[in-house]
C-alpha cells in the first residue's frame, strides 16, 4: 500500500527530534528568562552605585570651597562604582568649562581614565578604541591630538566617526591638516561630521582647504567650499568666486556660492547674482537667491524683486525670502509687488509674525 | 528671598545650577521644559530666570517671549543658557528681550556672577 | 494503480510540499533574525558614543518637517502635535494636513495654537487630490502649520505635507502615533552620515495599548490586557523590528511603515511622492524608490533604524483587525502587481532577487499554502495516505519552529532593548510566542487571503488607474536645498547596474 512518494519516518528519529525542539524551547525560555534576572539586577546595581557618587560629582563640578572633599571622596571610590560613573564624569565634560572642567579632567587622570584610553586607542577591539577616542576628544591634554588624528585612518568606520567628532570638540589646530587630508580618503570620512570639525577648529583649516581646492574629485572640492563658509575665511572669497565662475560641477558652484553667503563679503555679490541667472541650473539658482539674503546686500534687491515673479516656484519662493531679510529695502520691495505676487506676500506675513513683539518692560 | 527659576532639560546641567545657585543663597524653581518654565514662572513671578534655549516643548527664545508679553512678567530678567555658538541665537535672545547669555559649555561660577549682576542691574 | 492511489499520491506530494515551505518560510526567518542580530549589536555598541547630545545642538543639522494626516481627530489631536513639537532636534517643523475632517479637528487646534490664516503659495512638486483650502500658523515661533484641504485619503494628504514642507527632509507619521522624544534624531541620523547615498530611514513601530502616556509620551510600558493585543506586541517585534532590521544589513528593506518614516524631499519630488491610488501606500512608496533609484543607476540605501521607537495602538477587536489585515494583505498584492517586473531580476538587486520574491512567496501567499497545507493534512490523514508520524513532523516543522523563532525574537528583545521590565509581562509574552503560531496566525490566514481575494477580484480597475501616475516627472527637483549634507543628486553611476 505505501507508494513511493509515502514519507516514511523512522519514529525513533522524530522522538529524538521533539526532544530536541522541547529542550530548545526550553532553553530559549530561561534564556529569556536569565536575560531579565540579570537586567534587572544589573541596572539596579548600576543606578545604586551612581547616585552614592554622583552628588559629590556634582558639587566638584559646580566649584565650591569644599572642592578638595568631593575630590578626596571621589577619587576614593571604589572600583565599580567608578566603573558605573566614569561615563557620567566624561558626559559632564561636554556640559562645563572653566575650573568646572579642570577639575573634572584632574579627577579622570586621578582615576587613571585618561591613561587607559591612551592605551585603549591601539586595542584589538573597536568598541574600546572608539571608547578611547571619546574619551580623548573630551579630555584633550598631550598626545591626545596626536592619537585621535591616527584613529582617523582606523579601519572601522565607527571609530573614525568618534574620532572626528573628538577632533572638532578639541578644536586643536594641528588637527586641520590631518582632517583635510581625511576628505580625500577612501572611503571617506563622515562629511557632515568633519565639517563640523573643521567649523570648530576654524581659521587654522583655511590654509590646508584652499591647498584642496583644486582636487579632482567634485566632492572633495565641494566639501573644501563649504568648508571654508562655515569657518567664514574672508580670505578664501576670491578662490570661492572661482570655484562658481568656472567650476564644471554644479555641486561645487553650489557649495561655493553657499560659502560666499555665509562668509559676507561684499565683493563677490555681483557673482552671486549673476549665478541666479535663468540660464544656470535650478538648484544653483536658488541657492544663489538664498544666499543673496544671508549677505543682506542691498544691491541685489532689484534682481531679487525680478525673481519674485520667476515663473519656478522655489527661485521666487527662495527671493521673496531673502528680500524679506534684507532691512528695509527688501521689505520695502516686497511691500510693493505684494498685491501681485502670492510669493512676496507670504514672505511679508512671515516676516511680520516673526518680529520681536514692542518691548512692554517698565 | 531671592528666586531664581532654571529651566533645562539636561539633567546634569540642571543639577549643577541648582547646587551653585543654592550654594549662592537663592531659593530656586526648576523645570524641565519650556511649557513648565513658563508657568512656573506665572505662577510664582521668580526674580529672575535662566532659561536653556534647546527645550522640549517650548525653545528658551520663547519662553522669554511669552513673559516679555505680559504685563506681569514681564519684568523678570533673563540670562540665556545657549549650546549653539550661532550669532543668529544670540542676536534673536537680545531680541526677544533677553538680558545676559551664556554659552554652553558653560562655567557655573561665571554663571553665578551673571545671577547676581543682572539682578543688580534689574534692581537699580 | 488506481485512481485511489493516484489521488493518495498528490497528497502525499502536497504535504511534502508544504513542509517543505514550511521549513523555507521559517529558515528565512531565522537568517534575517541573524542578521538583524548583527545589526542591533552594531546600534547598540555606538549608542554611548554616538553623539546625539552634538547633533541635537548641531547648527549644520538637516532640517525635518513633521508631516501629520489628519481626518476627524479632534480628541486626540492637541496632544499629538504637542507631542510632536517636544521632539528633540535642532531644525525642524510640524505640517499638520486637515484631510477634510467633518468634526472639529481644525477648531480645536485654532483655539490651542492661536491659529491665524497665512498666506502661502505652495508649490504642485508632487500630485495630490484634494484642493488645499487654507494654510495657517499660530503667531510667534512655535514651527507649526496646519493646511486645510478637500477630502482626499491619507495617501493624497501626505503628498499635500510634502508640498507644503520646506525642509530637506520629510518625516510622515500617523496623527496618532507616539514617538520617542529622541525619535528623530536618531533617526535623521543615517542622513548625515552617508548623505550620498541614504534616500528613506524607517523606525521601528511598537505596540502601546494599556501602557501610561502622559503628555504624549509612554512613561510607563507594559503589555497590554487583551490576548489579542499581546500577541500583536510579539509579533511586532518578530515581523517589524528583527525582521526589518535584517532587510536593512541586505539593503533591502522595502517597507517603511507609514506611521514613522524619513525621506528626503527632493527625492520624493523626483519620484512623484505617494501613489494616491493605491492601497499599501507605503510599501509601495519604498519599491518605487528602489526602482527610480536602480533604473537611474544610482545607489541608494534605505535604513531601518531599530530605536527609537514610534508607539501605536494596535486594534483590540477581532473586527478591526481583520479589517486592517485584509487590507495590508490587499495592498502587498497591488504593490507586488505593480513593481512584478521587479520580481526576481536581478537588475533591481537584493530587493528583486530576495525581498520582493520573499514577501510574495512567504507573506502573500502564506496565508493560501498554510490554510491549504491544513486541509491537505487532514486528507492525508483521513485517507491513510500519511500517517501520524508525518503529522507529527509537520507540526514540528510548521508551528513548533514557529514558537522556536518567536522565542528567538523574545531573547534578542530581551538582550538588545529590553523596553519590557515587569515579570508578569515576560510571562505573558512567553505564553503568546505559543499562541502566535498556533491560532493566531492561522487566524490572520484568513483575513489575509480575503484581501488577496479583493485585491484579485476588485483588481482590473484598480490597477488600470494605478498606472496611471507612476513616475511624475524626470525634471531635476527644485525645493529647499539642505544647508549640508546631500548633495544636489543622491548616488552616483553605479557602474555594475545593468
Amino acid at each position: 500500500m505505501t507508494s513511493p512518494v509515502s514519507p516514511s519516518i523512522d519514529r525513533d528519529v522524530l522522538v529524538v527530534a521533539v526532544g530536541c525542539l522541547a529542550v530548545l524551547l526550553v532553553a530559549l525560555s530561561l534564556a529569556v528568562l536569565a536575560g531579565r534576572w540579570w537586567l534587572r539586577v544589573t541596572d539596579a546595581r548600576r543606578a545604586g552605585l551612581v547616585a552614592s557618587a554622583r552628588p559629590w560629582l556634582v558639587r566638584l563640578v559646580a566649584g565650591e570651597d569644599d572642592d578638595a572633599v568631593s575630590v578626596e571622596r571621589l577619587a576614593a571610590v571604589d572600583a565599580r562604582t567608578w566603573r558605573a560613573l566614569e561615563p557620567v564624569a566624561v558626559a559632564m565634560l561636554g556640559k562645563v568649562r572653566g575650573e568646572a572642567r579642570t577639575a573634572v579632567v584632574g579627577l579622570l587622570e586621578r582615576r587613571g581614565s585618561v591613561e587607559r584610553a591612551m592605551r585603549g586607542a591601539h586595542r584589538r577591539s573597536a568598541v574600546v578604541r572608539a571608547r578611547s577616542a571619546h574619551l580623548l576628544g573630551a579630555v584633550g591634554g598631550p598626545g591626545a591630538t596626536a592619537q585621535l588624528a591616527r584613529l582617523l585612518g582606523d579601519r572601522d568606520l565607527e571609530v573614525r566617526a568618534v574620532a572626528v567628532r573628538a577632533l572638532g570638540r578639541l578644536a586643536d589646530p594641528s588637527a586641520a591638516v590631518a582632517l583635510v587630508h581625511g576628505l580625500r580618503r577612501t572611503p571617506p570620512l563622515p562629511h557632515h561630521l568633519v565639517m563640523t570639525a573643521l567649523r570648530q577648529i576654524g581659521p587654522a583649516a583655511v590654509p590646508p582647504l584652499l591647498a584642496a581646492a583644486d582636487h579632482a574629485d567634485d566632492l572633495v572640492r565641494a566639501q573644501v567650499a563649504e568648508a571654508l563658509g562655515l569657518i567664514g575665511a574672508v580670505a578664501a572669497a576670491p578662490v570661492l568666486v572661482a570655484m562658481l565662475r568656472t567650476d564644471r560641477s554644479t555641486e561645487v558652484r553650489l557649495r561655493a556660492v553657499r560659502a560666499l553667503g555665509l562668509i559676507g563679503a561684499p565683493t563677490p555679490v555681483d557673482d552671486v547674482i549673476a549665478a541666479t541667472s535663468a540660464r544656470e541650473p535650478l538648484v544653483l539658482r536658488v541657492t544663489a537667491a538664498e544666499a543673496l539674503g544671508v549677505l543682506g546686500a542691498r544691491r541685489a534687491v532689484p534682481v531679487l524683486t525680478e525673481l519674485v515673479d520667476d515663473p519656478v516656484h522655489w527661485v521666487a519662493h527662495t527671493a521673496a525670502a531673502s528680500l524679506a531679510a534684507i532691512r528695509p529695502d527688501g521689505v520695502a520691495a516686497l511691500a510693493r509687488v505684494a498685491d501681485r505676487s502670492g510669493h512676496a506676500r507670504e514672505a511679508l506675513a512671515a516676516a511680520n509674525a516673526r518680529r520681536p513683539p514692542a518691548t512692554v518692560r517698565p | 528671598m531671592t528666586t531664581v527659576l532654571v529651566a533645562d532639560d539636561d539633567a546634569d546641567v540642571r543639577d549643577v545650577v541648582v547646587f551653585k545657585l543654592e550654594q549662592s543663597g537663592y531659593d530656586v524653581l526648576v523645570a524641565e521644559d519650556g511649557a513648565t518654565a513658563l508657568t512656573l514662572a506665572r505662577d510664582a513671578l521668580p526674580d529672575i530666570a535662566v532659561l536653556d534655549v534647546m527645550m522640549p516643548r517650548m525653545t528658551g527664545l520663547d519662553v522669554c517671549r511669552e513673559l516679555r508679553a505680559a504685563e506681569a512678567t514681564a519684568g523678570i530678567p533673563v540670562i540665556l543658557l545657549t549650546a549653539r555658538a550661532r550669532e543668529s541665537d544670540v542676536e534673536g535672545g537680545f531680541d526677544w528681550g533677553a538680558d545676559d547669555y551664556l554659552t554652553k559649555p558653560f562655567s557655573p561660577r561665571e554663571l553665578a556672577s551673571r545671577v547676581r549682576a543682572v539682578l543688580a542691574r534689574s534692581r537699580r | 494503480m488506481t485512481a485511489l492511489d493516484v489521488v493518495s499520491d498528490v497528497v502525499v506530494l502536497a504535504n511534502w510540499f508544504v513542509l517543505a515551505y514550511f521549513l523555507l518560510l521559517n529558515t528565512s526567518y531565522l537568517g534575517l533574525i541573524l542578521l538583524a542580530v548583527r545589526e542591533f549589536r552594531r546600534h547598540l555598541r555606538r549608542r554611548p558614543y554616538a553623539g546625539f547630545e552634538e547633533t541635537y545642538t548641531d547648527p549644520l543639522a538637516l532640517g525635518v518637517s513633521v508631516v501629520m494626516p489628519a481626518h476627524n481627530e479632534e480628541a486626540t489631536i492637541v496632544e499629538s502635535v504637542n507631542a510632536m513639537l517636544a521632539l528633540r532636534h535642532p531644525l525642524f517643523e510640524v505640517v499638520v494636513v486637515d484631510d477634510g475632517s467633518t468634526d472639529g479637528t481644525f477648531d480645536v487646534l485654532r483655539s490651542h495654537f492661536g491659529l491665524v490664516e497665512v498666506p502661502r503659495v505652495v508649490p504642485e512638486d508632487v500630485l495630490t487630490r484634494g484642493a488645499i483650502t487654507s494654510v495657517h500658523a499660530p503667531p510667534g515661533a512655535v514651527p507649526l502649520v496646519v493646511v486645510r484641504k478637500e477630502n482626499g485619503g491619507k495617501a493624497s494628504a501626505n503628498n499635500t505635507g510634502i508640498n507644503v514642507s520646506v525642509q530637506p527632509l520629510v518625516c510622515m507619521v500617523d496623527a496618532d502615533s507616539l514617538l520617542d522624544p529622541d525619535a528623530l534624531l536618531v533617526v535623521a541620523r543615517p542622513f548625515g552620515d552617508d548623505p550620498e547615498h541614504v534616500v528613506a530611514t524607517g523606525g521601528v513601530v511598537r505596540a502601546v495599548n494599556d501602557s501610561t502616556v502622559t503628555a504624549g509620551r509612554v512613561t510607563e510600558l507594559r503589555m497590554p490586557r487583551t490576548w489579542l493585543a499581546r500577541t500583536q506586541v510579539v509579533e511586532y517585534l518578530r515581523a517589524f523590528l528583527l525582521g526589518r532590521s535584517g532587510w536593512s544589513a541586505l539593503n533591502a528593506l522595502v517597507v517603511v511603515s507609514g506611521a514613522f518614516g524619513l525621506f528626503r524631499r527632493d527625492v520624493l519630488v523626483e519620484v512623484g511622492g505617494l501613489d494616491v491610488d493605491t492601497i499599501g501606500e507605503d510599501a509601495e512608496l519604498v519599491v518605487r524608490l528602489h526602482r527610480w533609484m536602480r533604473e537611474h543607476r544610482r545607489r541608494a540605501r534605505v535604513v531601518f533604524v531599530p530605536e527609537p521607537v514610534a508607539w501605536t495602538e494596535v486594534p483590540e477587536s477581532l473586527r478591526v483587525l481583520g479589517r486592517q489585515r485584509r487590507r495590508w494583505s490587499r495592498g502587498l498584492a497591488e504593490v507586488l502587481w505593480k513593481h512584478r517586473r521587479m520580481l526576481g531580476n536581478p537588475a533591481y538587486g537584493a530587493v528583486g532577487t530576495l525581498a520582493l520574491p520573499f514577501y510574495a512567496l512567504f507573506e502573500l501567499l502564506a496565508p493560501v499554502v498554510e490554510l491549504f497545507g491544513l486541509v491537505a493534512l487532514a486528507a492525508g490523514l483521513l485517507m491513510g495516505a500519511v500517517d501520524w508520524a508525518f503529522a507529527v513532523l509537520f507540526f514540528l516543522v510548521a508551528f513548533g519552529y514557529g514558537v522556536a523563532l518567536s522565542l528567538v525574537a523574545l531573547v534578542v528583545e530581551e538582550y538588545s532593548f529590553h523596553r519590557y521590565r515587569g515579570w508578569r509581562d515576560l510571562a505573558v509574552a512567553l505564553v503568546v510566542a505559543v499562541v502566535e503560531n498556533v491560532g493566531y496566525r492561522q487566524l490572520t490566514a484568513v483575513w489575509r487571503l480575503r484581501g488577496l481575494v479583493d485585491a484579485l477580484r476588485g483588481g482590473k480597475a484598480e490597477w488600470g488607474r494605478m498606472t496611471r501616475v507612476g513616475f511624475a516627472s524626470a525634471e531635476p527637483a527644485g525645493g529647499p536645498v539642505p544647508a549640508s549634507g546631500p548633495v544636489a543628486h543622491p548616488g552616483e553611476v553605479v557602474p555594475d547596474a545593468r
